[in-house]
């Protein structure tokens, strides 16, 4: 069975399309980004608490608000009702997001649940473990931490993988594959934000790992353009470039696929707790091979007709 | 290529082996049931077997993790001797420095600190004649490392005694602590066996006089203070507003009336409320927060913030440091009834000695018990401690000496109970009570048991994931790559026939192989590790897609079998070694700088690349070999 037959598409004279759609989806990510006053960070970066409860029924969201409006702790009353509160995954699972406060009162978020279990007493398992799914909790000082650890991977990251392929390749490949890489992580932060989605440390995992498959991707198609113009001197530079991409299509095409497919049955059923790190997986899966050759390519194509 | 392929059995044959050995004691303990692993644990077999297993990360066995940090400032602090105002103020400077920007270096902000204020170091540490304050600076960093050191151990013993199975304790930097306890669900309990600072101490209560003349002078503070006099005065018009309260009449002794003081007005106010008293609020306000128990005095559970606020200010605390007396409170709120039957939730408050007379380091034995008959805690659980011989006879002394007097004792600061010392106590046994439960008086024993913590440490990070969250994550993780394995097993039947086959095959190695390599490295499997298969899958397929592909290519040019498995094979390996090592270098990025489950999922990933390029290079290929070898294809499945 082939799904591709030899084909012998012309995708370098269709970089302006590729340039208009990145160009789009990059500049409505942005206007997102700064609508939003930046990407929304979860508590991983930002320091506050979440945790999240079962309940054994479905319970109204605003009933629930309006039941953390006055929370009693230590005799100090605290409004928890702006708090961030949403579904977790199911009607009868709600988590809450609390961000930090100056002065905590100490092991304020199992006091709050302790509240909780009060207010809808008909409604909650008489065990706390059945009640209680999970409490985070990250201070300040460590989620500063945690974010200047994040940006050092992902700029290490790349820097490694610029020099791997500097040296495997030329320069202007390992410009074009980075420039792609770039796009993919922009994309990805963008669309992020357009859904209102937060980068948590798993999604930063999903980032880096969007950057290894997608590098894959493009180092697929510059090892056939390396090979390509040894063996077809005959051929011009693009119609080398638009070659490699025909004869590497197929592969392309199938690898992409399955990926997508167990990302997307991670992001069916793997659950809550990976739901968004397979989101992210799955957008990067699309944008990594989509950048490969719409952006790289024709990047190094532009990059070698300056040189010449 | 008609090369002699035994020596790729032997290899293929060594790896296949290895793994299905690492591999069974996993499905052993899977298949046992808790029955045989109670018997099991009995006979001590068991932990050997857990020793062999892939290790399940807390977000998917439930647990906490928790990241504890020993508050420098306190240390520092504690270490110094003849401490005074000025000294406090710099470190509460440190303190608030640290807290506005949290990436500072403490001993930076301390030694600046100290160079501003004029802080002369040598007056606050006992060294050495003429000790420069680098020197002492540098000492003192060497305890702190000292300390943590000792924090690690002393909880490392405190956990070893509170049975959990497979606990991690680790340090991390210089100054941070992770503790991971899996299977726990009680965060309350872990908490405090791990915060608590197992400071016991026993400090004589103040007499009724002392106390009076302090809470009049609080008083007057909080009457000169409008801060202060806002303050109490809006928590009176809360509880104006609520009528079940206010309706009442008022039947509590309050506080100004047990010691003498204003009987009148409190007599005239006693139909407007309970809690705070109208008019004796004007006169003083403090106290009138404040209830009389008996001979103690206790704070409505409702009143506890905002009299601990009053008890915090600066101004407060400097007349407690000049009666060199602190005010501590019980663990937890009591129920009392009035008289006309409204309960009303109170917590004790001490006004005691500053200094111990007496602290936990005489401590040699601590069990917790029953209170049996004859005693003030008939079943009740109860901490029975033993005194080494030096504190038998400190404690022998100051019983004798203060007989009558009220004695608190005091564990993390928190008043456990205050008896009155009745007779001269000789052999150092003591009984502790006040225990909200069995459990706790155990866990209290525990902590007294393997000693306090030079310093006190801070919970920076915490997570904890409930059993059930956890059982889903793996029920549904497993689910997920099963099912996804199945349907590209499909796919690649259908796609490359019997060559999806041979894929199919090494793929399920594959994942076989880096389930082995995680029980061989004792390596922790996490819900990010579960997807990082699952990518391991699509990674290892890519690689034989990158193969066939070409195969079929070179099958076009109508090159025969063989030559074009060949080629394939060999153009293929680049392409393959190129891609995949720039996601190995993305995964040992993420290893380097993550923690926990991103480590969890770098570790997968790593092995995972590695193992494919054997599984799906190396196996496939001699599969193919031996194919064409034994029966000389001439149309190939593909």
């Amino acid at each position: 069975m082939r799904i591709i037959k030899d084909t012998n598409i012309q995708f370098m004279s269709q970089y302006k399309m590729g340039a208009f759609l990145s160009g789009t989806v990059i500049i409505l990510g942005i206007i997102s980004l700064i609508l939003a006053g930046g990407p929304l960070l979860s508590i991983d970066f930002k320091g506050g608490t979440l945790f999240a409860v079962h309940f054994e029924e479905p319970v109204d969201i605003n009933e629930f608000r309006s039941a953390l409006s006055n929370v009693n702790i230590e005799g100090e009353s605290f409004d928890f009702s702006t708090a961030e509160i949403k579904l977790f995954g199911s009607p009868k699972d709600i988590s809450v997001r609390i961000p930090y406060m100056d002065q905590e009162p100490d092991n304020f978020a199992k006091k709050i649940i302790s509240h909780l279990r009060n207010s809808f007493s008909g409604k909650v398992s008489e065990s706390d473990s059945d009640f209680i799914l999970s409490i985070e909790k990250v201070g300040p000082k460590i989620g500063a931490e945690l974010s200047n650890k994040a940006v050092l991977a992902i700029v290490s990251a790349l820097a490694l993988i610029l020099f791997y392929i500097s040296i495997r390749f030329e320069f202007n490949f390992a410009l074009g594959a980075i420039a792609a890489l770039a796009h993919d992580v922009f994309v990805t932060l963008g669309i992020f934000s357009i859904m209102g989605y937060e980068i948590s440390l798993p999604i930063i995992a999903a980032f880096l790992t969007i950057v290894g498959y997608s590098l894959n991707d493009t180092i697929v198609i510059f090892d056939r353009i390396r090979e390509n113009i040894k063996s077809m001197k005959r051929l011009t530079y693009p119609e080398v470039i638009d070659k490699s991409i025909n004869d590497s299509l197929s592969r392309t095409i199938v690898t992409s696929i399955t990926t997508f497919i167990v990302v997307l049955i991670l992001w069916l059923f793997g659950g809550e707790v990976i739901n968004l790190f397979a989101f992210a997986m799955m957008v990067g899966v699309i944008v990594g091979t989509y950048s490969s050759i719409f952006i790289a390519c024709p990047l190094v194509l532009r990059m070698h007709s300056k040189s010449q | 290529m008609s090369k002699n392929l035994t020596p790729r059995y032997i290899i293929i044959a060594l790896v296949l082996a290895w793994a299905l050995l690492t591999l069974w004691p996993s499905v052993k303990y899977q298949m046992l049931s808790p029955d045989d692993k109670e018997e099991m644990r009995e006979l001590g077999t068991l932990e050997s077997l857990e020793n062999d297993i892939i290790k399940q990360g807390l977000d998917l066995k439930g647990g906490i993790y928790i990241v504890l940090e020993v508050d420098l400032p306190t240390l520092i602090s504690t270490l110094a001797i003849n401490k005074d105002t000025k000294f406090e103020r710099t470190i509460s400077e440190v303190r608030n420095s640290l807290k506005e920007n949290t990436q500072q270096n403490f001993f930076t902000v301390f030694a600046n600190s100290v160079s501003d204020n004029g802080l002369r170091l040598p007056r606050y540490y006992d060294v050495d004649y003429g000790a420069k304050p680098d020197d002492i600076l540098a000492s003192l960093k060497e305890q702190a490392d000292d300390a943590i050191n000792r924090v690690l151990e002393i909880l490392q013993n405190r956990v070893d005694q509170f049975g959990v199975s497979e606990p991690t304790i680790q340090k991390q930097g210089n100054r941070r602590i992770i503790v991971e306890l899996a299977g726990i669900q009680d965060s309350d309990r872990a908490r405090a066996l791990l915060q608590s600072t197992a400071q016991l101490e026993f400090c004589l209560v103040k007499s009724p006089e002392v106390t009076n003349d302090i809470l009049s002078q609080i008083d007057n503070l909080v009457k000169g203070d409008e801060q202060l006099e806002s303050l109490v005065s809006s928590i009176n018009e809360d509880y104006e507003d609520d009528n079940e309260l206010s309706v009442s009449e008022d039947k509590t002794v309050s506080i100004s009336e047990l010691f003498g003081e204003d009987a009148e007005t409190s007599k005239d106010s006693s139909d407007t409320s309970v809690v705070v008293d109208q008019n004796i609020f004007q006169e003083r306000p403090f106290s009138s927060l404040l209830r009389a128990l008996g001979n103690n005095i206790a704070v409505p559970e409702k009143n506890l913030y905002i009299v601990k606020k009053i008890i915090n200010k600066q101004e407060v605390q400097d007349k407690l440091g000049l009666g060199n007396g602190q005010f501590l409170f019980a663990p937890d709120a009591e129920n009392f009834s009035t008289n006309d039957g409204i309960d009303e939730k109170l917590v004790y408050m001490y006004y005691l000695e500053k200094d111990a007379d007496l602290t936990g380091g005489v401590i040699e034995e601590a069990n917790a018990t029953i209170g049996g008959q004859g005693t003030s805690a008939v079943g009740q659980p109860i901490v029975l401690l033993d005194m080494n011989s030096e504190g038998a006879r400190t404690w022998s002394r100051i019983t004798g000496a203060n007989i009558g007097r009220q004695i608190a004792i005091v564990l993390d600061k928190k008043v456990h109970m205050a008896p009155s010392i009745r007779t001269k106590i000789s052999d150092g046994g003591t009984m502790i009570e006040g225990f909200a439960g069995m459990d706790e008086a155990m866990d209290i024993a525990i902590v007294l048991r393997a000693g306090a913590l030079p310093a006190p440490v801070n919970i920076i990070e915490e997570r904890i994931v409930g059993p059930s969250l956890g059982a889903d994550s793996v029920k549904r993780g497993t689910n997920s790559v099963l099912f996804g394995l199945g349907l590209i097993i499909v796919f690649m039947f259908v796609y490359y026939k019997l060559s999806g086959s041979i894929a199919n095959f090494a793929l399920i190695w594959n994942i076989l192989l880096v389930l082995a390599v995680l029980a061989s490295l004792g390596a922790t499997l996490t819900l990010p590790g579960i997807a990082a298969l699952i990518l391991t899958v699509g990674m290892s397929i890519d690689a034989n897609v990158i193969i066939f592909e070409r195969i079929r290519e070179e099958l076009r040019k109508g090159k025969s079998v063989r030559a074009a498995i060949d080629g394939g094979y060999n153009r293929a390996l680049t392409t393959i070694i190129d891609a995949n090592v720039t996601t190995l270098i993305a995964a040992l990025v993420l290893y380097q700088f993550g923690t926990g489950p991103i480590r969890g999922f770098a570790t997968v990933l790593f092995w995972g690349i590695v193992i494919s390029m054997f599984t799906a290079i190396f196996v496939t290929r001699t599969i193919f070999n031996s194919f064409i070898d034994r029966k000389g294809l001439k149309r190939l499945s593909i």
